[in-house]
């Protein structure tokens, strides 16, 4: 119980801190936020091949539904700290957090999380003046749909953290794990719905892509908000994701374990 | 769990690294690109000593003896090869909650203030993590602040401040826990002498007021001499000597320093069969004495010339450490 109330409150003044420090960097904060905005350009592209008629299963509404959403639900679950990660063990930068009573993947976990509040004042009301203003475009706004969506981006972002946290643990033996993490960054994009919804894939794409760690990363996010995803899979889907989330977890927890027994600790 | 005996304890302990080695070039990257080569590095070779609850301990050596790998591995930064260490009765690689309290690792070169915030956010931070009470922390903050005069501090962005500055603010943040056992790596390093006396006022009044236990490594001899009554000496990983630091120049310096002044000059070649001349001013002059012979030599010289005045001191401990850490001595 006690441990709890204190794991509780390091996960606040954490939290508070790196909060502090992103609005340190206000202009910088920003011009991260709007370089994301590749979903902009990408609804862009495929209005223009929807003029003459839908695009499989997309019709212009449903492309403006989709990239809104993706606007603004890849800032939530979105962590690049792969890359630090990587880089901190490579340089011995772990040294610090490794000697606090504060499990050091914690850090990791809350530093992206402080700045997702401001992205949401950001694009949630043009999301919400798009759905009022243009009559084709739909998303479910039913209050069971927000507790799936929640669990979904809850998920999506947990899978973010692991995957990226199992690479960038390969740094203890391979000393620069940073293009894995990369690699990943470009297999995520392009398998996670972020430039393409999954289901304009080849058929035969759909069938793998559907069960590979990918899409629990954003997709299905994206298919429950605009009611690609039937209510009846939403538990199965959700439950895959989960699985993918164990996997990783204890991927993560064995590669940590042996990890930080050959941690060369190097510089300082 | 608890270990009565002694704060720190090393036994038998040994940390190899393996380095891998290339020559330097495009045909040497290629080189290694292909097949890697490989030595093993002796970093920390079968060490042993144990350091009493409330000691400060002078930990020396050059650059790579192994003293920074020690403090990794008593801190559970590092595993070791082989050997055996506990802290306060813990194996520190388990890194346990308990021990991680109760334990500092500081680094002169390295901080863990964040860079872009004012020094107090981090302390705030560390206050949770290490789970201090509020009003314990009030205390503590007050007590350091009178030790560290670092309230002024406080507000000023990290990277704002001078690196003595930064460097209070560093120990106020590594000590807000009041760690039992501090391990120091180089605090005063690249401060000026104000900075550098101050520090070690404050490493001497921190050990007085909470009875810690201090390892500490520096390059500046006056860090040691002012703070340490107990030197352990280590050289390519081996320890050299482990005792008292008034016993260092008589157990590892072979020579005693006679300091003569005459009441007429004196040729130097009647100076040569008493000793290594080291200074030589016509009536003054220094000479280094085998350590045995000293009081035999002295009484000689004083009937064989008109001396005004006799000293007959151990070398300091500077030149006593660069004897032991010289390429001769290594060979020896």
């Amino acid at each position: 119980m006690r441990g709890t109330y204190w794991l509780l409150r390091k996960i606040r003044a954490t939290l508070i801190v790196y909060w502090a420090r992103a609005l340190e960097y206000r202009i910088v904060l920003l011009i991260w936020i709007l370089a994301m905005s590749v979903p902009l350009v990408m609804m862009a592209v495929w209005l223009q091949m929807a003029e003459k008629g839908d695009v499989g299963s997309f019709s212009r509404g449903d492309f403006i539904a989709y990239y809104m959403a993706n606007l603004l639900i890849v800032h939530l679950v979105s962590t690049w700290h792969g890359l630090e990660l990587s880089h901190n063990i490579r340089r011995g930068e772990l040294n610090a957090l490794l000697l606090k009573p504060f499990h050091p993947l914690w850090i990791y976990a809350l530093r992206p999380l402080p700045t997702k509040p401001l992205r949401i004042v950001l694009f949630l009301p043009p999301m919400i003046l798009i759905t009022y203003l243009l009559p084709d475009v739909h998303f479910d706004l039913h209050p069971l749909t927000w507790v799936a969506l929640l669990a979904s981006m809850i998920l999506a972002y947990a899978l973010m953290f692991l995957i990226q946290t199992s690479l960038a643990l390969l740094s203890f033996w391979m000393v620069q794990a940073e293009p894995l993490v990369m690699i990943f960054f470009h297999l995520h994009m392009l398998f996670s719905g972020y430039l393409v919804p999954l289901a304009l894939f080849p058929p035969s794409w759909v069938r793998t892509l559907m069960w590979l760690p990918f899409r629990f990363t954003l997709s299905v996010s994206l298919e429950i908000v605009t009611g690609a995803l039937p209510r009846s899979e939403w538990i199965p889907t959700l439950g895959t994701g989960l699985g993918w989330v164990v996997l990783f977890y204890l991927i993560t927890a064995f590669l940590w374990r042996r990890g930080i027994r050959v941690y060369t600790a190097v510089g300082a | 769990m608890a270990d009565t005996e002694a704060a720190i304890r090393v036994e038998h302990l040994k940390r190899y690294y393996r380095v891998h080695h290339r020559r330097p070039g495009l045909w040497g990257a290629l080189a290694s690109f292909v097949r890697r080569e490989y030595t093993e590095v002796r970093a920390v070779d079968d060490i042993s000593f144990q350091v009493q609850e409330g000691e400060i301990v002078g930990f020396l050596g050059p650059n790579g003896a192994g003293k920074t790998t020690t403090l990794k591995v008593l801190s559970g930064l590092l595993y070791p090869t082989s050997g055996r260490v506990s802290v306060l009765g813990f194996t520190p690689y388990r890194r346990e909650k308990a021990f991680l309290k109760q334990i500092t690792l500081i680094m002169g070169q390295k901080n863990q203030l964040i860079w872009d915030l004012p020094a107090g956010d981090t302390f705030l931070l560390n206050k949770e993590i290490y789970e201090i009470p509020d009003r314990e922390y009030e205390r503590t903050l007050a007590e350091l602040d009178e030790l560290l005069d670092i309230a002024p501090l406080m507000t000023k962005q990290v990277r704002k401040l001078s690196l003595g500055e930064r460097m209070k603010c560093e120990l106020a943040a590594a000590l807000l826990h009041r760690p039992r056992v501090l391990f120091l790596d180089e605090p005063t390093i690249g401060l000026d002498v104000t900075m550098q006396a101050k520090i070690r006022e404050f490493i001497a009044a921190y050990n007085q007021r909470y009875g810690a236990t201090i390892l500490l490594t520096s390059h500046y001899m006056a860090d040691v001499t002012a703070l340490c009554e107990r030197v352990i000496i280590i050289h390519r990983g081996k320890l050299l000597y482990d005792g008292p630091l008034s016993d260092l120049a008589e157990r590892m310096a072979p020579y005693k320093v006679l300091t003569v002044t005459f009441r007429h000059p004196v040729p130097v070649e009647n100076l040569i069969p008493f000793g290594e001349v080291v200074t030589y001013e016509g009536v003054r002059a220094v000479l280094h004495v085998p350590r045995e012979e000293t009081a035999q030599r002295a009484a000689h010289l004083l009937t064989q010339a008109d001396v005004e005045d006799v000293t007959i001191e151990d070398p300091p401990i500077e030149r006593v450490i660069a004897t032991i850490f010289s390429p001769e001595a290594s060979r020896s």
